[in-house]
């Protein structure tokens, strides 16, 4: 007996793939949990599909955020990241998932937890369909050397090469998918400047040699310029910031840009900068601590590293009172205005890089035959204004592994029936149906 | 043009969330018919990080400095659209480029370059000394540094 087949058939959408064409006009049909067909749909393909009439809305595969911390609970200040109580912390930690996903962003890349398991239990709940909540890979607390934590009370302390491999080793038993390290001061500490560096060579070489022998990836908190060289001669996945780069640090990266992303998270800077006084961080203090020249050198580099073909992606250290969540997109118009990103290459940092990042480049982030169906439709050209995608209303759908997570209720078409468990999860339901 | 409105307003009152969104983008909406010559780009943005003053808006556009404003309310909708058409109009959308409506002339609460001029030989002007020696991470007590 065949097994039913559910379809899902967009009509009439402008189809931005991702891959660098220009957008063009056609159809997708998404069949279960993958992209079938793009371009022309045959009727006899598409029958029994529910039809959504994009009327040359664009549709473009699910964004990506490289610098994602679920639980950072858009505090005023550092502090508050780990003085809030494990039970609301975790209920915080999956608004900020569903905000991510309401928002348009289908991958996300955790750059550090507050507390040990709080994205480990995320990741699983959105995994088990528990929770909205976009693809996640987990991190653990930021381990740091002892004088060199940017805050102390969500910090994994760890000293010397077999303090870092014994922490690592700990991380990996939560079941973390990769590790923080933070190797750099920020200057809104107050004490720790961004232009040290606290690690040794040795300590990052055998944490990055214990991640990698299990599996796992490694991230860093690298601002100073020997950091991002001690990143890349010890092999770090994923360099966060890299503020300072110096010349040789460029040619290190451009040297090793097949396997090196770097994410900046550039919103925090610009936000940290010019709109934090609100919060009692105005713009004098910002630039007195050195934010501005930070941000200027930041810039500099990063125009660089884009025009020598270093992945830089999206993805801002959102989740302070100044940079909430949900606010994600303002990272692409950024690019697009700081950094000299064309719309359409800020859009494939987002998306065809995030699958990259993601560690599932022939899966995620294309609109294309055989990828998972993790599809925004759009009421708008992000290539004409990329701002488009910071509005939420434009964001008229959110589909991720085929189903739909949000659908715009002005268009006329009949809902899809709800899963048993978009009503009640597993637990629940087990408890439900095993009731006398 | 752009004009950003936040969609979250006040956001540290989870029941009104979203009421002065709503409210200030109809009345927009109802500027906006009575202009037709003139359109406005509006933005429901989820926050523009002026929350302690509720009801927060921002001009912006390409290459453009982004002035939020705050303390908001519907009755503000006209000044609020002659605020995105001015800076529509001027180079810079810097504030000292353009003429900001009166009744919005004390609620700028940030001005955001997108093209900060680099630092001398553009690179570091040496260590500065911290202004919080040995302070720990708290909130922000930088009265020193405010104006």
């Amino acid at each position: 007996m065949p097994v039913p087949i559910d379809k899902t058939l967009f009509r009439n959408v402008s189809i931005l793939d991702s891959t660098g064409a220009d957008p063009y006009p056609g159809d997708v049909l998404v069949e279960n949990d993958r992209i079938a067909v793009v371009g022309t749909v045959e009727a006899s393909r598409a029958e029994g599909a529910r039809v959504i009439q994009g009327r040359g809305r664009t549709l473009m595969s699910g964004l990506c955020d490289a610098h994602t911390h679920f639980t950072w609970n858009n505090s005023a200040d550092l502090d508050g990241l780990g003085t809030m109580p494990v039970e609301e912390h975790l209920l915080f930690a999956l608004e900020s998932a569903r905000t991510y996903i309401d928002s348009g962003y289908t991958m996300c890349l955790g750059a550090a937890s507050a507390k040990d398991r709080l994205d480990v239990v995320c990741r699983d709940a959105i995994n088990a369909g528990r929770f909205p909540g976009p693809r996640y890979l987990a991190n653990g607390p930021e381990i740091a050397v002892t004088g060199g934590a940017l805050i102390k009370s969500i910090t994994k302390f760890a000293d010397g090469p077999e303090g870092m491999r014994k922490a690592v080793r700990e991380l990996i038993e939560l079941g973390v998918d990769q590790i923080k390290l933070s190797m750099t001061g920020e200057e809104i500490t107050g004490t720790q400047r961004a232009e040290d560096t606290y690690f040794s060579d040795e300590e990052t070489a055998a944490a990055v040699t214990e991640a990698h022998r299990r599996g796992k990836r490694v991230c860093a908190h690298a601002r100073s310029a020997e950091s991002v060289k001690m990143c890349v001669r010890n092999k770090v996945d994923i360099i966060y910031h890299a503020s300072f780069t110096d010349a040789e640090g460029m040619d290190m990266l451009e040297a090793n840009k097949d396997w090196v992303f770097v994410a900046p998270g550039l919103n925090w800077l610009i936000a940290t900068l010019y709109e934090a006084e609100a919060f009692g961080f105005p713009q004098e203090a910002a630039e007195a601590v050195g934010y501005k020249k930070e941000l200027d050198t930041a810039v500099k580099g990063l125009r660089e590293m884009h025009q020598r073909g270093i992945r830089v992606l999206p993805g801002g250290d959102y989740g302070f009172a100044w940079t909430p969540h949900g606010t994600y997109a303002r990272d692409l118009e950024h690019f697009v205005e700081l950094l000299g990103f064309t719309p359409m290459e800020a859009i494939i940092s987002a998306t065809a890089w995030g699958g990259e990042i993601m560690l599932r480049p022939d899966e995620l982030g294309k609109v294309q035959p055989g990828y998972l169906a993790d599809l925004i439709l759009v009421d708008g050209d992000p290539l004409a204004d990329i701002t488009v995608l910071q509005d939420h209303s434009k964001i008229n759908y959110v589909m991720k592994d085929g189903r739909f997570h949000k659908e715009h209720a002005g268009d006329d078409h009949t809902p899809a029936p709800p899963r048993p468990t978009d009503l009640v999860h597993d637990m629940a339901e087990s408890v439900v149906t095993h009731r006398p | 043009m752009t004009l950003l409105i936040c969609r979250t307003c006040p956001r540290y009152d989870p029941r009104a969330t979203g009421e002065f969104g709503r409210r200030l983008t109809a009345a927009i909406a109802r500027v906006a018919d009575n202009e037709p010559e003139t359109t406005v780009a509006v933005r429901n943005v989820q926050c523009l990080g002026g929350c302690p003053d509720e009801g927060v808006v921002a001009v912006d556009g390409p290459q453009k400095a982004r002035v939020r404003f705050t303390g908001l309310d519907e009755s503000d909708a006209k000044a609020v659209f002659a605020a995105a058409v001015a800076h529509e109009a001027c180079l810079t959308g810097a504030p000292e480029d353009w003429e900001i409506p009166a009744e919005l002339a004390d609620r700028i609460s940030s001005v955001t370059l997108k093209r900060s001029a680099p630092s001398p030989a553009g690179h570091s002007r040496g260590p500065l000394p911290h202004p919080l020696p040995g302070q720990a991470a708290r909130r922000w007590d930088l009265e020193p540094h405010r104006r």
